[in-house]
């Protein structure tokens, strides 16, 4: 009888295997982030722009932005196969994990952003 | 009692010291080649690139001195900006060693200007006479990266158009292939960096 050794074994298990996947060969695997090429996470914009996290995600990001005061131009490349699951699951991940937030988005919320996206 | 004890940590200390000589001599890496009859150590072939600045470099130039290569491009969404943070920790360690170099060859000179890469320079922050980000035709790039080593092939359907390995290769001030590592593994950089520590030491006795 085992009910508990098929589930996960630790949290935020498939937001890390996606961020591995599909962020960290830039954003690097703490969020750091390289120089003035690639922004960190932990940022004034990451927090700024939290209700807008998910168009990103799935859109990318083709503008001149200003993080923790330095300018980034470096487009940054859209990710159309992710769905809105994963979103959730990748910003759960950076947020708790990386950033230490503490704090939850839900799968509605990021629905209802990603309805909304400007672009 | 006494006695026997620390004559055994007095031998074994001694004999510990002896067995395991703190450094050793770099390998030459890559094929012995047979010139005039005599086997000579793998060198990388001539090549004559131009820099971020519009100034050339090549293997003269670079002679005095000791350094390490990449190859990469801007535009390149996969390993690239992993290996380029481990190349910025390498600079970061060896940044106030003068006969040290780094260069970093863009696979895509198509897209990779000149002021390009000098934009991507200045956004690493780094000195433009420590870091070069060398620029030449695809093809002569193409065989330059196979005679470091490094795998790299045009491939559409690779993310970015090209394929290639992130191999980071160290090399001498006589233009032998002393070492290398996978910049997209931190851990294979830090002992790299003891490499690097071992070459200069080696150049600096020579001199």
């Amino acid at each position: 009888m085992c009910y508990f050794c098929s589930c996960e074994t630790g949290t935020y298990v498939q937001g890390k295997t996606l961020y591995e996947f599909h962020c960290e060969s830039c954003h690097m695997a703490d969020g750091s982030g390289l120089a003035k090429l690639i922004p960190p996470l932990q940022s004034d914009y990451y927090d700024d722009n939290y209700d807008k996290l998910s168009c990103i995600i799935r859109n990318g990001l083709n503008e001149r932005i200003i993080v923790n005061g330095k300018p980034y131009e470096q487009e940054m490349p859209y990710n159309l196969g992710l769905s809105d699951f994963e979103i959730v699951n990748i910003i759960n991940y950076m947020d708790n994990v990386l950033l230490k937030k503490d704090r939850y988005k839900s799968l509605q919320s990021v629905r209802d952003e990603l309805a909304g996206c400007s672009y | 009692m006494k006695y026997t004890l620390s004559i055994i940590i007095i031998t074994a200390t001694l004999l510990a010291s002896c067995t395991a000589p703190k450094t050793e001599k770099l390998p030459y890496l890559g094929k012995k080649e047979l010139v005039d009859g005599v086997e000579q150590n793998y060198k990388i072939p001539q090549f004559s690139l131009m820099t971020q600045d519009s100034t050339m470099i090549d293997n003269k130039s670079m002679s005095p001195n000791i350094y390490v290569a990449d190859f990469f491009f801007i535009s390149c969404p996969s390993i690239c900006p992993k290996v380029k943070k481990q190349m910025l920790r390498i600079y970061d360690r060896f940044e106030d060693e003068p006969r040290f170099k780094l260069i970093s060859h863009t696979l895509d000179p198509k897209r990779d200007t000149i002021q390009r890469l000098k934009q991507y320079a200045e956004n690493l922050e780094v000195d433009h006479d420590k870091w070069y980000f060398a620029r030449t035709d695809q093809d002569t790039v193409m065989d330059l990266a196979f005679s470091y080593f490094v795998n790299a092939f045009v491939d559409n359907e690779a993310p970015g158009g090209f394929d290639h390995s992130g191999k980071i290769i160290l090399i001498d001030q006589e233009g032998h292939v002393r070492g290398f590592c996978e910049g997209t593994e931190p851990d294979s950089v830090t002992p790299f960096m003891d490499d690097i520590e071992a070459l200069l030491d080696e150049i600096k006795t020579k001199k």
